[in-house]
């Protein structure tokens, strides 16, 4: 058989997690009516998922290294408090914000790092150490909200929860998007031509691109019927964005996929196995960090349970995503895509009015059914290869 | 043998297909009592694919024909229905839970009980039992792990004979087995055999189809490539019908000049981290110049593997003496970092799990060691990754559909070629092979062996390690022999025998 380089075309998983995504909401638009897919509506679910879909990001890149973090709940509510403590003046230092917020990011930072050396070094399963983190940070977060601290309207750290992206500038950032992808698209495209690598036929390189502009013009031109995009999914994007060429673009990324797919492998390959756990542990914490500040503006400083449960919704978003537990599969766009499907069902049985038990057994039955979803999609039926999967070769 | 002999079990015109894949095209086999049947193919031909329909794997609906039992036509659903009807199936891979003891392994799934629960007592005695019947030295309450690769397999055996199986099928039990192991398990199957059991009999070394099977049925792309008793056969005419075509040799000779010392060890010892003084390796010390094959050879436990892996900064105990020299610098070797630094490549014995990340693909497989190459302000250009690696394959002959591929979808001998390419990205200084032709069929054996002589002609050092005498006799410059973790002799390629080599080795 001769060797013609080529990539693949269309991944089936993404494929099936977009379906599930539109039957939801045209689900739910059915049983809430015109204002489901309002400005109003779309900006509040891009906004409310934000906290923990930045968790959830930081998240996979710990899960893809065959570890586990569930300390993040905590983590995110030990920054919030930190960060409202320091910027109180009331009880608290009365700290700018200026100073804080990065205070407070490197404190998640930090306590990351520190599980990471105990997860990497000591070789305690970073199960254990993060449920042991997930008390301790509670623990501490306790004393230092014991007071409730509040951060006062003058801080402008608290405009990151309230305040949205202005329409018209929320146009040039959505334009400019738009003319960043097309030009980063055509450039991939004529560096493959030059190199000699296949490309996706014109069609359905044309209605890729057509697709992702429109999805974000639409968006745009959607909540900014409303008031402009929230500072919460902006800080979002951006954290999702950084972590997708992480995890695609560089060596550390792609170590981390080999450390969890066969970590004696990745050690014979010369990768510093222990380093990268570190690090990805580390990552981890800085976006609980941004996680716990972005919480604590939206909520205008911060209580003893701020981020309860967190740590499982950013678990789930992840795993409903595609990424596998056992390690070395996953990937962040996989992961945004899971958060909005958590985020759609936590949003929609809101409009519902379903009372709070209905609303957890709901959660959790999606959880299961998108991840047997998925794991059907791995191995599909024929009928179904037949039509996406390409065919591989026996040697 | 006369000739009228009951086919105890017999499958006919079985075709089946995978998408896209016809794996089996209207092949007949046969194996009869008391013989032992002898499958041989190379990779992908469907030796596996047939031996899993007899066991069950895939159920009878899955595919086209029939099978007969005792002259009766069965239909398998299930592994267990194969089972019942007295089939047992090894895989190549063991299916045995490590960190059960041997006596529990052998039970598993049928524990003796008494009064509902497991009777611990009744079954180790019947474990013992059992293992002095086939006369294997071993403690069965031992957990399997602290057990070698020959003895696990041994005890899969016995696990699957232990249910009165009447027809047993073996899919490659020597691939991780040394000699004189191997010899331990064909006394094995030649008891059985007398007693009357089928056996069906898998394997790529030719040379012990020769002497242990009756009867050979060789496979090709799916089809019967012939069939015959083993007097029909030589070794010349099976490898025809396998291949489809003559090898003219199947190891590549190269004379090539060597040059300046690569690789210098002087009186290496390693000491077991766990049981003071026991010494894995104790003073070894040899040296190997550019553009030279150095062979390994010695019995599996000797410190073959052991050595290579010291050489590579992932010693199997506490090294406690010696010196490592790369162009006669000496070096510390403290991480798989720092041989990868001076130049040394290592191509390990179990690919599965140390060679490659199976969940990765195969450019990224590839790329893994030297991914550091491709960045660029640290950010990796896939376009360069992609073409460099596409140039391995062209360079080592890999074929996959594409580079996204799963490598775990590959099949071993493509496999193991992109663990030699993923070492190649960067040319090294010294590369160190332990069993680079193992679990691969005829034909990649010939290609890696050629990629090694290339690699000796552009003046790389390299070790070879190998189970395989006439592989480490052939592909060799020169020889040392281990015994029990200390070099027992060494020879020049002109005055190597395996007669010679083995004496030395036992």
């Amino acid at each position: 058989m001769t060797f013609t380089p080529q990539r693949r075309r269309i991944d089936l998983r993404v494929l099936s997690m977009a379906l599930i995504l539109i039957a939801m909401w045209v689900f739910f638009c059915a049983q809430v009516g015109e204002f489901y897919f309002s400005g109003e509506s779309i900006a509040k679910l891009s906004r409310d998922m934000a906290t923990w879909t930045i968790l959830a990001g930081g998240m996979t890149l710990v899960i893809v290294s065959g570890n586990i973090d569930l300390s993040v709940g905590s983590l995110l509510a030990l920054v919030a408090a930190s960060v409202a403590a320091m910027i109180n003046s009331e009880y608290g230092l009365g700290w700018s914000a200026t100073m804080a917020v990065p205070l407070g990011i490197l404190i998640g930072g930090c306590l990351g790092f520190g599980q990471g050396v105990l997860t990497a070094y000591l070789r305690i399963p970073s199960f254990i150490v993060t449920l042991g983190g997930l008390f301790v940070f509670r623990g501490i977060t306790q004393k230092v909200s014991a007071f409730d601290p509040r951060v006062p309207d003058s801080s402008w750290v608290v405009t990151l929860g309230f305040e949205y992206v202005p329409q018209t500038h929320a146009w040039i950032v959505g334009i400019a998007a738009c003319i960043f992808a097309m030009a980063m698209f055509l450039y991939g495209r004529k560096r493959k031509q030059q190199a000699g690598i296949a490309v996706d036929p014109v069609h359905y390189f044309l209605v890729k691109l057509i697709l992702l502009c429109l999805l974000i013009l639409g968006f745009i031109s959607r909540v900014n019927q409303y008031k402009g995009i929230p500072n919460q999914t902006v800080i979002m994007i951006a954290v999702l964005l950084v972590l997708y060429i992480i995890s695609r673009r560089t060596s550390f990324g792609r170590h981390l996929y080999a450390i969890g797919g066969n970590v004696e492998a990745a050690r014979l390959s010369g990768i510093k196995v222990e380093k990268h756990v570190v690090a990805a542990f580390t990552i981890m914490g800085l976006t609980a960090g941004v996680a716990g500040v972005v919480w604590m503006a939206q909520n205008q400083g911060s209580t003893k349970n701020a981020g309860e449960f967190y740590e499982l919704y950013a678990i789930a978003a992840a795993v409903i995503g595609g990424t596998s537990l056992m390690g070395g599969r996953g990937t962040i766009f996989g992961t945004f895509l899971g958060g909005l499907v958590m985020a759609t069902v936590i949003q929609g049985m809101d409009y519902t009015n379903l009372e709070n038990w209905t609303q957890l057994v709901v959660r959790g039955a999606v959880l299961v059914i998108a991840v047997g979803i998925d794991i059907a999609t791995k191995t599909p039926p024929d009928w179904l290869r037949a039509i996406f999967v390409r065919r591989s070769p026996r040697n | 043998m006369a000739e009228p002999v009951m086919s105890i079990l017999e499958v006919r015109d079985i075709t089946k297909d995978f998408p896209g894949i016809r794996a089996l095209d209207g092949v007949s086999f046969d194996v009869r009592e008391g013989e032992i049947h002898a499958l041989v193919g190379e990779n992908g031909a469907g030796k596996s694919t047939l031996i899993k329909i007899l066991g069950g794997v895939y159920p009878a609906n899955q595919y086209s024909g029939e099978i007969l039992l005792n002259g009766h036509v069965v239909r398998f659903h299930s592994v267990r229905d194969a089972a019942k009807a007295g089939i047992a199936l090894i895989h190549q891979e063991q299916m045995l839970v490590k960190h059960l003891t041997v006596a529990e392994n052998i039970f598993l799934g049928d524990e003796p009980t008494r009064f509902g629960f497991v009777d611990w007592n009744g079954m180790i005695n019947s474990a013992r039992q059992l293992a002095d019947e086939f006369h294997i030295d071993v403690d069965v309450r031992t957990e399997l792990a602290h057990l070698g690769m020959a003895k696990q397999q041994i005890i899969e055996i016995v696990k699957a004979l232990r249910k009165t199986s009447t027809i047993l099928i073996l899919d490659e039990p020597t691939s991780a087995l040394a000699k004189h192991e191997a010899e331990q398990l064909f006394s094995i199957l030649r008891n059985q055999k007398a007693r009357g059991t089928a056996i069906v009999y898998i394997s790529h070394r030719l040379e012990e189809v020769f002497g242990l099977a009756d009867r050979i049925t060789v496979l090709r792309d799916g089809k019967l490539a012939g069939s015959g008793p083993v007097s029909e056969w030589t070794r010349e005419t099976l490898v025809k019908a396998m291949v489809g075509r003559e090898l003219r040799e199947v190891y590549p000779v190269t004379r090539s000049h060597t040059g300046a010392i690569a690789l210098e060890v002087q009186h290496l010892s390693v000491e077991d981290s766990e049981i003071k003084g026991r010494k894995i390796l104790e003073d070894i010390s040899f040296s190997v110049c550019e553009g030279e094959v150095l062979g390994i050879a010695g019995l599996m436990g000797a410190g073959r593997t052991e050595i290579l892996s010291t050489l590579f900064g992932k010693p199997p105990g506490i090294v406690c003496g010696g010196q490592i020299c790369i162009d006669g610098n000496p070096v510390q070797m403290s991480s798989p970092e720092d041989a990868i630094k001076y130049g040394l490549a290592f191509i390990p014995e179990d690919r599965m799990n140390l060679g490659l990340v199976l969940d990765l693909s195969v450019v990224g497989n590839l790329s893994l060691v030297h991914l550091k190459q491709f960045c660029k302000f640290g950010f990796i250009d896939n376009i360069e990754e992609f073409q460099k690696c596409s140039g391995m394959f062209g360079r080592l002959g890999i074929r996959s559909h594409s580079m996204d591929m799963r490598v775990g979808s590959l099949s071993g001998g493509n496999q193991q070629k992109v663990v030699f390419g993923k070492w190649l990205l960067r040319k090294p200084k010294l590369l160190l092979l332990d069993e680079p032709t193992r679990g691969v069929d005829i034909g990649a054996k010939v290609e890696i062996h050629n990629i090694i002589n290339d690699l000796k002609r552009e003046g790389v050092a390299i070790i070879i390690v190998s189970s395989e005498l006439p592989e480490v006799l052939e592909m060799s410059d020169r020889i040392i022999v281990l015994r029990r973790g200390r070099v027992a002799g060494e020879f020049p390629r002109s005055q190597a025998t395996q007669e010679g080599i083995m004496e030395l080795a036992a």
